[in-house]
């Protein structure tokens, strides 16, 4: 058993906190006791252990998954909600607000969603921290929001295919933000082509006629071209298409399609 | 707490997320080895990182800035780690990977294996001790910040340390003889 006293030493010592009177005290000690010489080169040996486990990276997801818990920022006025409700079949259950995760998968898809905003909206550091893999940031091009905006209506198309029901919407948002609602019943890529981009998002299938929400954002030269237009994709083949009208602010809207 | 957390602190409170989203990525990885290291499970800690900064937000109101702001995210942390380890009751290895061999001692002085035994061996501390050894060696906290974070006197940081030392020292040589030895 080690006296008390020498053991302080020995911890203070490795502590970085022993002054030099205890550090001649322990050398001498030292010196005359090997099994005191022992201890100390294991109690250093875990120290220098313990020092030298890795920093693990967090993974990408972890942010991700973060900025997606993020309660909804609040907006004082609302110009048109996400959905009209009218043009929902009645055949699929209602849809739960956007900002309601309802599954940690729907969390991991508004996760990238809300990570890559974080990267375009405040130019900060994922990039630089290697947070974003090539494939997420190819996947959505870096522009996907978070749900909840709102601003005024471009136009709004229904997306009726067969193993898929939803809608496309249109907003100006300091360019075109594209709201879409989508039940799919398979694995879908949502190509969207506007203002000379073209943008893909994943849409994992959804069970029981679940419904999930997308958001897109496309640059100002969208509305320049006037129409944004979509393209449904499943293991590579085309499940249908739409096309959306986008009008500089003060142009006479269109009339919502059925 | 830093003058760079202290603004984003300030900005989060009058509703700037990006400053949320930079406080996140300047601790993250702390937060995200803390909670790996009490819990020794990748998804585990994934998942409790989450959840830390997630109260970190919702509790932003709360917060003290005469504090640092670090001190009250690690204690978050802790808690959290701490928590969902009881609530799991198992102790899992860290990565859930056996070595392919039990090492000698030689091999347990340096090398990947050192890492290894030292993973498996602070799965197996109390609460207290791994607190401190994961603030220290892992957060790389002062005492002074240790203490602050876990609310007790500086010397009982160090009481802690001390013990939660000896006991690594003797879980490493249950398991592959004298630590250290030639």
């Amino acid at each position: 058993m080690t006296d008390p006293r020498l053991l302080a030493l020995l911890h203070a010592e490795l502590d970085g906190e022993l002054d030099a009177p205890g550090q001649a005290e322990l050398a001498s000690h030292l010196a005359t006791d090997p099994e005191l010489a022992r201890l100390r080169a294991e109690l250093a040996a875990v120290d220098a252990g313990l020092a030298a486990l890795p920093a693990v990276e967090p993974p990408a997801v972890v942010l991700a998954d973060i900025l997606a818990g993020l309660p909804p920022v609040r907006r004082e006025s609302v110009v048109v909600p996400l959905r009209a409700p009218a043009a929902v079949p009645t055949t699929l259950p209602s849809v739960a607000p956007v900002t309601v995760i309802r599954s940690r998968r729907m969390v991991r898809v508004w996760a990238y969603a809300a990570s890559l905003f974080a990267v375009v909206g405040a130019g900060v550091l994922l990039q630089q921290s290697g947070l974003l893999t090539a494939e997420l940031a190819g996947e959505a091009a870096g522009t996907l929001v978070q749900p909840g905006a709102s601003a005024e209506l471009l136009d709004s198309v229904p997306l009726e295919f067969p193993g898929v029901s939803g809608r496309a919407q249109a907003f100006r948002d300091e360019g075109v933000r594209l709201d879409i609602e989508l039940a799919n019943a398979e694995d879908l890529r949502v190509v969207v082509l506007g203002g000379g981009t073209e943008q893909a998002l994943a849409a994992p299938r959804q069970a029981n006629g679940a419904r999930q929400q997308l958001q897109l954002k496309l640059p100002a030269a969208a509305i320049a071209a006037g129409r944004v237009n979509l393209r449904l994709e499943a293991q590579g083949r085309v499940v249908g298409e739409a096309s959306l009208a986008v009008q500089p602010s003060g142009h006479t809207r269109p009339a919502e399609k059925p | 707490m830093s003058d760079e957390d202290a603004e984003l602190v300030q900005q989060c409170r009058a509703g700037n997320r990006e400053a949320f989203t930079v406080l996140v990525l300047r601790h993250q990885k702390t937060v995200y080895n803390v909670a790996l290291r009490v819990l020794g499970h990748p998804e585990d800690a994934r998942d409790a990182t989450q959840n830390v900064f997630l109260k970190v937000f919702e509790h932003l109101d709360s917060f003290d800035p005469r504090h640092r702001f670090f001190s009250w995210v690690y204690r978050i942390a802790l808690n959290e780690a701490i928590n969902r380890r009881s609530r799991r009751q198992q102790p899992t290895e860290l990565t859930g990977e056996e070595p392919d061999q039990v090492p000698g001692p030689e091999a347990v002085v340096a090398g990947e294996q050192t890492g290894k035994a030292l993973e498996g061996a602070l799965q197996r501390l109390v609460a207290e001790q791994r607190e401190v050894v994961v603030l220290r060696h892992v957060a790389e906290l002062s005492y002074e910040e240790m203490a602050e974070v876990l609310q007790v006197p500086e010397k009982t940081v160090k009481s802690r340390l001390h013990s939660a030392r000896m006991r690594l020292r003797e879980l490493l040589a249950e398991e592959h003889g004298p630590v250290g030895a030639p």
